[in-house]
């Protein structure tokens, strides 16, 4: 089959009405649905050639797929089976094959049973009825940037691929997933907030409007495993989200207006960008904050840009991260930062003694612009 | 997250992170991300205002006078230049500029 064919074959009825409309500039009345025969030949879960049902040589050597038999069922098939061998006298009769009840394909039709021959599930995806593979829903940072656990002290780690993109699936499909993961998400927020209301007006229906709705209710999940079972984890995962979502957008908005002529350097280009980011992305984060009911100061474990002292030493001396949640610092920067850097040795040696500090940079800056400095071993 | 109420500053270091915001974000001051949905012009000058009144003693009342004066001359500028095509939006910063600096004088006063 050519190129050619394999196209005109999934085009819908309306698309071919169209098709027709811009090249005649009629509208066709009512487009008759296309149907095509379907090669019974063939097993229509997998593509694969089979022999055809009914025939002599299929009741001789009856082969039957691994996963056909999965899928149907031994005491289905072995009906099947029955039927067939019973119709075997009349030869022209065959039985269709599962799922295919007439033999006609009619490509407008979106039936669940239909799968693309050169179909293969994903190897990887999560088993059990939850809805499908799996979305991009990390809940701690040891998912978030990979290795971390097993990782040496003060090693760096960048991001893992695609953490922070829900439409990694192809975008007939995304919709749907992206529905099932906000239930399951609102599902586990009223697991562990029983009286937990949804505030919203109703259900969005494009990409763009659910995406964002998901990430809110994220955020309402992370905070409710914070504040009633003291949870942070999540918390600082959906905060990196958040703080990475936020310097991007303001990073760009910076450098436009800096392009612009509007915003006007105090010293450099750099230090003037950086420093509108620093301020806006702290801002967002105290919005944020407040909207999630979390509370922030200096005696808790959530602190935006607070004193960090190092009382280890004869002169008390402090760091300023951006942010902190429990053993994480944070700190938005447009440079490089590694442990050869004064101010990240600085947050390592602070009194609160983090784990590891993220050092969140605008993705426009290139690949593994984010990323995680574990604690160096003495 | 609860409906949107906007965050009032309470220091100066807070006021001048939300200077540094409204610089990125004027004239409209909207939300595009759906975290803070219902933000505005109107929000984020109460916000501003708020934030002024929280450090009037901090600053004193000369500086407290000359900051509200330029908060109120902003929002005229920013309102009247809502696409940020004209001169509204340039002077609507340099209002911002004006502000930080008074500030920055004001904390460097407070810490000496």
């Amino acid at each position: 089959m050519s190129d050619r064919d394999s196209k005109t074959e999934y085009k819908s009825a309306e698309r071919i009405a169209f098709d027709h409309y811009l090249r005649t500039g009629r509208i066709l009345s009512s487009p008759t649905p296309l149907e095509r025969k379907f090669n019974p030949y063939h097993d229509p879960r997998n593509g694969q050639f089979t022999f055809a049902p009914g025939g002599p040589r299929s009741l001789a050597n009856v082969a039957i797929s691994r996963q056909k038999r999965s899928l149907v069922g031994e005491h289905k098939l072995s009906n099947n089976i029955g039927r067939a061998a019973g119709n075997a006298s009349s030869a022209t009769q065959s039985i269709p094959p599962p799922g295919m009840p007439e033999a006609v394909y009619r490509p407008d039709e979106n039936r669940a049973d239909f799968q693309l021959t050169q179909y293969k599930p994903n190897p990887r995806a999560r088993v059990g009825g939850n809805g499908g593979p799996p979305l991009n829903d990390p809940m701690t940072l040891e998912r978030v940037f990979p290795g971390i656990s097993a990782a040496r002290g003060g090693s760096m780690l960048s991001l893992a691929d695609n953490i922070f993109d829900l439409t990694g699936p192809s975008n007939r499909l995304t919709l749907s997933l992206m529905t099932d993961h906000v239930n399951l998400i609102i599902e586990q927020i009223r697991k562990i907030d029983p009286q937990y209301k949804l505030n919203t007006l109703g259900f969005p229906s494009t990409i763009e409007g659910l995406e964002n709705l998901t990430s809110t209710w994220r955020l309402d999940r992370a905070s409710a495993f914070y504040l009633a079972r003291n949870e942070i984890r999540p918390l600082q995962v959906e905060v990196l989200r958040f703080l990475q979502e936020k310097t991007d957008i303001e990073y760009a908005k910076s450098v436009k207006l800096f392009n612009d002529g509007k915003l006007v350097p105090r010293f450099s280009r750099e230090e003037a960008i950086g420093n509108q980011v620093d301020r806006a992305v702290r801002f967002e984060l105290r919005k944020l904050y407040q909207g999630l009911d979390i509370a922030t100061n200096a005696n808790g474990p959530i602190r935006i840009i607070g004193r960090e002292y190092d009382t280890s030493g004869s002169d008390k001396s402090y760091r300023i991260p951006d942010a902190r949640i429990a053993n994480i610092a944070f700190d938005v920067s447009l440079t490089k930062k590694t442990l050869g850097t004064a101010q990240i040795r600085g947050f390592f040696n602070a009194d609160f003694s983090p784990d590891a500090v993220v050092i969140v940079r605008p993705r426009q800056l290139g690949v593994n612009s984010t990323y995680i400095i574990t604690r160096p071993r003495k | 997250m609860k409906p949107y109420a906007p965050y009032i500053p309470l220091n100066i270091s807070e006021i001048m992170d939300l200077l540094g915001w409204m610089m990125l974000n004027a004239p409209k001051f909207e939300d595009d991300t759906g975290y803070f949905a219902g933000q505005n012009i109107e929000t984020e000058f109460l916000a501003l205002n708020g934030g002024l009144s929280n450090i009037r003693k901090k600053v004193g009342e000369e500086a407290y006078q000359a900051l509200i004066t330029i908060s109120d001359k902003m929002r005229e500028h920013f309102e009247a230049d809502p696409d940020d095509v004209g001169a509204g939006g340039r002077e609507g910063r340099t209002c911002i500029r004006e502000m930080e600096d008074i500030l920055i004088a004001s904390a460097r006063r407070k810490s000496r």
